[in-house]
């Protein structure tokens, strides 16, 4: 049985009419509720400065909410930050503003040591999550040397050395070249089979829609659909979102990468 | 793939990059003393080694002269400076004597009198401004001490991690009890990755502004201002970011340090080093 089974029909993160406004403007999120249950694959859809990222910050606890409050597990993000960030792994739109370490394997072993683990585990965890993701033998080069793809494949490494039951990705397939975003799509998808559960962001949603289990639109900073993507797909475009080819001929969805 | 700067830390199996960061720093601070007294003998003893290390370390030596053309500038300019401050007489050189047979040029349907210009900047700037052998000999000296300090500086970045740096600085700290020793390491940590990542984005801005024809511009206050306002906008994003990203990794100064487990270990050729080291200051002391 998988160590996120026995959870199942709870929620492992529970928003409750979360709001974030950004100085005297009305930009931000608005009154956002919402649950993830273990091993969902969500998409989370919306145009560029919809609130996507900024809502993804509240879920580990990066940025602290106007009103409102996120949970994990029953306990609140704002007193729990280390639980929270051990939980919620984060991935950023950039993958080269969250490498740390000045080689593969001191990026991928920073989350452990800020976890103050015994230094045989580290080791372990780091080797381990470095072979998972094809690095191990990059673990001794700069980062600033890896290729777009090896770089998010990293950056996931990083995450997964901290053993989070989330992973959030914030747009993780901008400035990806077609190879580097199947090599990434095969990573995600591998890490939704391993249990953990997804919570992706984009504006293209074609890319990963056939792997979702559920989509939620963001517009202007609100929730406006939450649902699964069979349902909602045929709403996106009034939300400045692409509709996928093959919904618009009216045919099934098939995987991107296939 | 990412642009990697000759002060970015790179790895190879050469002997620099495996050896024990703390005798890196205390060859450095001894090194230091003996090129900042060194006179053209060890001067040229010196760029041989170093030469060596570069070609040892994988550094191309045209592409690193290329990428350090804005540095060679600087290390003139410096010539010219203390050229001129430290020369007490003056010498009549005939500069300008080789391009008699230019003698006017023609812009625009203007006629120039080239020798004209040039004999009135000779006899009524150059003249004034001294010049002789000890002047020229310190000149040299000093510009050449200033350029091998830098090339010590990038053999150390590009053969170390930070993350060793921050070790040593921690070891070297131990004996002092009332210094916050972690908060220090890594400050010094950070400075230095950030020096390759300050080089990265100058690079980025200039480029963007070259895209532009901005090389066209003559003005150089306009030019500074427009380079260094989105330079430093950049580097304070590319900080604030990687702050977030070692937030969410929940980092903290009470931490596991691998690199004071993995790094601090000597090599075995230490000893190669710091005679090294040891001769050097003898030569310079003595001869």
């Amino acid at each position: 049985m998988s160590r996120f089974e026995d959870k199942i029909g709870k929620n492992i993160i529970e928003v409750k009419r979360l709001s974030h406004i950004y100085g005297n403007t009305d930009r931000g999120i608005k009154n956002i509720s919402f649950g993830v249950k273990p091993a969902e694959f969500i998409v989370v859809a919306g145009q560029n400065g919809s609130g996507k990222s900024t809502l993804f910050r509240h879920l580990n606890g990066l940025l602290s909410p106007t009103s409102g409050e996120v949970w994990i597990h029953g306990k609140t993000v704002s007193s729990n930050l280390e639980y929270a960030r051990q939980i919620v792994g984060m991935i950023f739109q950039d993958a080269d503003c969250q490498i740390v370490g000045q080689t593969v394997f001191e990026d991928a072993a920073f989350g452990p040591e800020n976890l103050r683990l015994p230094i045989g585990e580290i080791h372990k965890r780091t080797n381990n999550a470095l072979k998972q993701l094809g690095l191990l033998h990059l673990k001794d080069q700069n980062p600033a040397t890896l290729s777009g793809g090896e770089k998010r494949r990293l950056a996931i490494a990083g995450v997964l050395t901290m053993r989070p039951e989330v992973i959030v990705l914030d747009e993780p397939f901008s400035n990806l070249d077609y190879a580097g975003i199947c090599d990434l799509l095969s990573s995600i998808i591998w890490l939704h089979q391993a249990g953990h559960t997804i919570i992706l962001s984009t504006h293209d949603i074609e890319k990963v829609i056939f792997y979702a289990s559920r989509m939620i639109i963001i517009h202007q900073g609100c929730i406006v659909g939450d649902d699964k993507p069979e349902i909602l797909l045929k709403e996106v475009e009034k939300f400045g979102i692409r509709e996928p080819c093959l919904s618009k001929l009216g045919m099934n969805i098939i995987p991107w990468d296939k | 793939m990412g642009k990697v700067t000759p002060l970015s830390y790179r790895y190879d199996s050469f002997v620099l990059f495996q050896i024990d960061v703390r005798c890196k720093i205390i060859c450095i601070f001894f090194l230091s003393i003996v090129i900042a007294n060194a006179h053209f003998l060890q001067l040229y003893l010196i760029t041989a080694i170093f030469s060596w290390l570069l070609y040892r370390s994988g550094f191309n030596i045209r592409r690193l002269i290329r990428e350090l053309k804005y540095f060679f500038i600087i290390v003139i300019f410096l010539f010219i400076i203390r050229t001129i401050t430290a020369s007490s007489s003056h010498i009549s050189i005939p500069i300008f004597g080789f391009i008699n047979e230019f003698k006017y040029i023609e812009i625009d349907s203007v006629k120039i009198d080239l020798i004209g210009i040039l004999n009135y900047i000779n006899a009524n700037i150059l003249t004034h401004i001294p010049i002789d052998k000890d002047g020229l000999t310190d000149g040299c000296q000093v510009s050449w001490r200033f350029f091998l300090i830098v090339i010590m500086g990038i053999l150390f970045s590009s053969s170390t991690t930070a993350s060793a740096i921050k070790s040593a600085v921690m070891w070297f700290l131990k004996p002092f009890p009332f210094i916050p020793k972690k908060r220090v390491a890594v400050m010094v940590s950070l400075f230095v990755r950030f020096l390759p990542l300050l080089l990265e984005k100058a690079t980025e801005v200039s480029d963007a502004q070259k895209a532009r024809c901005f090389h066209l511009r003559k003005n150089p206050v306009k030019k500074i201002k427009n380079i260094t306002v989105p330079l430093i906008t950049k580097v304070f994003n590319s900080a604030d970011n990687l702050a977030i990203a070692m937030a969410s990794r929940c980092y903290n100064e009470n931490r596991t340090e691998i690199a004071e487990h993995n790094l601090l270990r000597p090599s075995g050729y230490e000893i190669n080093f710091y005679l090294g080291t040891i001769a050097l200051v003898l030569i310079t002391l003595f001869i």
